[in-house]
């Protein structure tokens, strides 16, 4: 719990900066630390796995991907710099406020007591499901990467001379 | 208080803060960073029920959690590639530069 | 005080390295322009820091006790599964050594960093690369666990690579930062697995925790034994990968190469890392698992292997200072070797020695780097000995500091610590089981070290100014010269604390008490030792002398000895080829592998591909050409008419995806709100 209450408002601000920022340089390793905040989140509710993942593929690969990408797009003019389109603000915030308000009050209206719960995740546990019950979602997952390995290599490769 | 209101609201602002990226960033690449803020709110959400729901076991949560990374990490790989050969074709990564499809 | 202060010890110990690195995140925040702050912040948290470290330091002054002060913490950090990771703080004499040299030197090349840096304009990172230095290396000397250890050992790298990086617009910087990063990280994956094997066996990674640790005789009596490939118990196997390792960081042959490349850094840089702590960190590692290098019957096959490798690259790095122009340089060679005189005192079971050595060579060590600092920054940046000369005059407080630090170094008698220690490991040495081998090659270096250290002296501040060379040079200020003094005193007292009459330091770190020892000269042939080492300054600084006394006031000419010498003096300038070796024997396979795979692709994988779009695209065509036959000419006359109405819509299609998503968003925020709150 006092975990949960130092990590939440440290997320809030990391996520805030990663969507305020305008210099997305900064607002791409925000993320990064906004994504390793949650997986300390992780840990800390005794999900030590998923966060351990969490680490690896979100941090040390999407991010440091997102960062990448960042860097190989850097803006040639000065323009570009502008964040955000001004006159996006007023209706982005006219949809995303009165959804967050929506989610609020449904969490605080419509939630009961909250049990003691389990702070056990069995590795062995995990790996036995992903065998058995999940093995199709796994095959499927991993023909999904594979195909995504493909087309990301195939999309990123030099176009040759003629079109 | 109850932790899992606070877990609960910590992703509620997740997701509309990410939310609120996809629609007013510029930056191809930043409204992905908002796609993935609004993927790490639903697994946050996931682990939340686990963690102080009843217990369950077939980890249905962490399960969902670990599925959705999956899925996050091809996503991103994909949405990058492609941002990557727009960028090639047009200079420039500003969402409003692909508009070919404009009426 | 030192009662009182013993409940509150296991919170003090993990303050002193989280202070400084609490002070670099702080500096991370902080904007380029704020560097005053910065390096106020650096300094005052290392400052506390020092304090507490002191204060730890008392705590483990027990005298009279027979049992060794040793303080340990555990807590599980992790758990996976059904083991559990477990971390924590360690101080025993060893340690509580190593904390008070290390903040307390570091302090003092802040002070100097202050001065020497002040005309840098990212001065405030570098305070925070500093800080980020100091707290890492200071959890690497605390760690109570070889898990913790290795975690702060890669931050004292990453630190390393950033500070010797510092000026990356110098594609030589760039080049010896990446340099040193990747050949220490040959070491440290030996390290790695070193670690896993241990892991492996023992089934914990702490060093002490209450007759359970790594360190402790049930493990030790497990990793004795188990034999593994070629006759090794588990033990010796693990204990010569944890020397691969230490060997990264501590600059031993054949992984040195990066050292004296390290130079690149800002000169603060080459005194705190690569010259007084992180370099000393190799040795500190070993001497803290020595347990594991002598679980053994008698002399084992790590200790061997230690005691050889100390000893050649002792006398290597010493023959080939002795032909390097480069004032830095030379120094950077002599620490190499003096690291190599520390292991020979692990390997030959001298820990106290190899400790004392560690801490004495910091002082003297630190002492010539900032020197030559001041030396440098005196010379508006010139660094080639052959240019200077006669500078004892113009730069008189920078010379006396300078030579402290030098006699110490080359072992001038009785005052200087320098002595003492390298009397300590010499003894160690000699009185060896193992043979006389490493004994002969640290005599040797010996010698070598004294010589070459009298050349560097004449060069710089003897004889008259050469020319082309330095014009107009002059003296540091205040705020440069005070920590040479400071650490100079260091480096005389220390002297006081380990003389064989009373070998206080040796027996401190061993957990004794020390008495005053009055005949200790009777013991063990010791007179013949102090008269060999009297013997070794002497010829070697008459030989220096001899030779350097009158060098040409041009600085072109050649070096005395270069026409003596012939090919064996150029094999020596060029460090005995070992950067060639590397080059033709790793760097240019993996660069033909590289090419090798590169032609793979190109050759094989890209027409495949390219073979698979053509496929694609043909078949594309087919059916976009059966669409435009069969289907589109009926459906053409169709869309035409509702061409023309849609166009009026067609508005509203801006093509902008997110203005199409804030449609999409407004209309689920409308819904969300009738839904729930009407």
């Amino acid at each position: 719990m006092t975990a949960l209450l130092i990590l939440s408002p440290l997320i809030m601000l990391a996520a805030l900066g990663a969507v305020w920022k305008a210099r997305p340089v900064h607002a791409g390793l925000l993320l990064a630390l906004t994504l390793s905040l949650a997986g300390m989140l992780y840990i800390a509710l005794g999900a030590e796995f998923l966060g351990l993942v969490q680490f690896m593929v979100y941090v040390g690969a999407v991010a440091v991907l997102i960062v990448f990408a960042l860097l190989i797009t850097r803006p040639r003019d000065e323009i570009e710099e502008i964040a955000r389109r001004p006159k996006s603000v007023g209706p982005g915030l006219l949809c995303t406020l009165p959804l967050l308000a929506t989610l609020l009050y449904t969490v605080d209206r419509t939630l009961p007591e909250a049990p003691p719960g389990t702070a056990d995740l069995p590795v062995r546990r995990i790996g036995e499901l992903l065998f058995t019950t999940h093995a199709p979602a796994v095959l499927a997952v991993a023909i999904l990467l594979t195909a995504v390995m493909l087309g990301a290599a195939l999309f990123a490769r030099e176009p040759s001379k003629k079109p | 208080m109850n932790p899992l209101a606070v877990l609960l609201t910590l992703s509620s602002v997740l997701f509309a803060l990410g939310l609120f990226a996809v629609l007013t960033r510029r930056n191809t690449i930043l409204v992905l960073v908002g796609i993935e803020l609004m993927l790490n709110a639903a697994n946050l959400n996931f682990i939340g029920f686990w963690r102080y729901g009843p217990p369950d076991p077939q980890l249905t949560g962490p399960m969902f959690v670990l599925f959705g990374i999956a899925i996050a990490a091809a996503e991103a790989a994909v949405g990058l590639a492609i941002i990557l050969m727009v960028f090639r074709h047009t200079r420039s990564t500003d969402l409003n530069a692909s508009n070919s499809l404009h009426g | 005080m030192a009662e009182a202060l013993q409940p509150h010890l296991p919170t003090l110990l993990w303050a002193i390295p989280l202070l400084p690195l609490l002070a670099a995140t702080a500096v991370a925040f902080l904007p380029d322009a704020r560097g005053r702050i910065a390096s106020k912040l650096a300094i005052g948290a290392l400052g506390v820091s020092c304090v507490l470290a002191l204060l730890a330091t008392a705590c483990t002054l027990t005298p009279g006790v027979d049992k060794p002060f040793r303080l340990t913490t555990s807590a599980t950090w992790f758990t996976f599964g059904e083991s559990a990771l477990k971390v924590g703080v360690l101080l025993d004499p060893m340690s509580a050594a190593m904390i008070a040299m290390v903040t307390f030197v570091a302090l003092w090349i802040f002070i100097y960093s202050t001065g020497y840096m002040a005309d840098e304009k990212r001065f405030g990172r570098f305070f925070g690369f500093l800080s980020l230095f100091c707290g890492a290396m200071l959890m690497v000397v605390l760690a109570n666990s070889l898990l913790l250890l290795f975690i702060a050992w890669e931050l004292v790298g990453l630190a390393s690579y950033l500070l010797i990086g510092f000026y990356f617009e110098k594609p030589s910087a760039a080049a010896a930062a990446q340099k040193a990063f990747i050949t220490t990280r040959v070491g440290d994956m030996a390290f790695f697995l070193g670690m896993i094997w241990l892991y492996r066996q023992t089934g914990t990674l702490l060093f002490y925790d209450g007759g359970n640790g790594l360190l402790e005789s049930a493990a030790l009596a497990s990793l004795a034994g188990t034999t593994t490939l070629g006759g090794l118990t588990v033990s010796a196997a693990a204990a010569l990968l944890l020397l691969v390792g230490a060997m990264g960081k501590s600059g031993q042959v054949p992984l040195h190469t990066w050292l004296p490349d390290a130079m690149e850094g800002p000169t603060p840089v080459s005194a705190l890392i690569h010259a007084a702590t992180m370099v000393a960190a190799g040795v500190f590692m070993v001497a803290r698992v020595h347990p594991i290098f002598a679980n053994g019957d008698g002399v084992t096959t790590a200790l061997t292997a230690t005691a050889w490798i100390g000893g050649i690259t002792a006398l290597y790095a010493a023959c080939v200072a002795v032909a390097q122009y480069d004032f830095k340089r030379i120094l950077a060679y002599s620490t190499v070797s003096q690291l190599g005189f520390m292991m020979v005192a692990l390997g030959t079971g001298g820990v106290g020695a190899a400790m004392f050595h560690l801490i004495a060579h910091a002082f003297f060590k630190a002492l010539l780097f900032l020197s030559a600092g001041s030396v440098i920054h005196g010379c508006h940046g010139e660094q080639d000995i052959r240019k200077m000369g006669g500078l004892s005059k113009p730069l008189r407080r920078t010379f006396l500091a300078y030579s402290i630090g030098m006699m110490a170094l080359a072992g001038f008698p009785f005052l200087f610590s320098g002595f003492w220690s390298k009397e300590a490991i010499l003894h160690s040495a000699e009185i060896w089981p193992g043979g006389k081998g490493p004994f002969a090659l640290a005599v040797a270096a010996a010698l070598l070290t004294a010589f070459y250290m009298t050349r560097q002296a004449l060069l710089v501040f003897f004889g008259k100014p050469r020319r082309p060379g330095v014009e107009h040079p002059h003296e540091s200020p205040g705020v440069i010269l005070v920590p040479l003094y400071v650490l100079a005193a260091g480096a005389v007292l220390l002297s006081l604390i380990a003389t064989p009459f009373w070998p206080w330091f040796e027996k401190w770190i061993d957990g004794e008490a020390a008495r005053f020892h009055g005949g200790a000269f009777g013991e063990h042939g010791a007179i013949g030792l102090l008269i060999l080492s009297l013997a070794l300054v002497t010829v070697g600084v008459g030989a220096g002398w001899a030779v350097y006394r009158r060098v040409s006031d041009d600085s072109g000419a050649p070096d005395p000895l270069s026409g003596k010498l012939g090919p064996l003096w150029r094999l020596l300038e060029n460090a005995m080829g070992f950067d060639a070796l590397y080059q033709k024997a790793i760097i240019g396979p993996l660069a033909m592998l590289a090419s090798l795979i590169d032609a793979i692709e190109r050759g094989i994988l890209v027409p495949v591909m390219a073979a698979g779009e053509t496929v694609l695209k043909a078949f594309g065509r087919l059916t976009g050409a059966s669409d435009e036959r069969g289907l589109n000419a009926g459906f053409d006359g169709a869309c035409s008419g509702l061409k023309r109405r849609a166009a009026g819509a067609s508005g509203a299609q801006t093509g902008r995806i997110q203005s199409y998503l804030r449609t999409i968003g407004l209309g689920v925020a409308v819904l969300l709100v009738l839904y729930l709150w009407l």
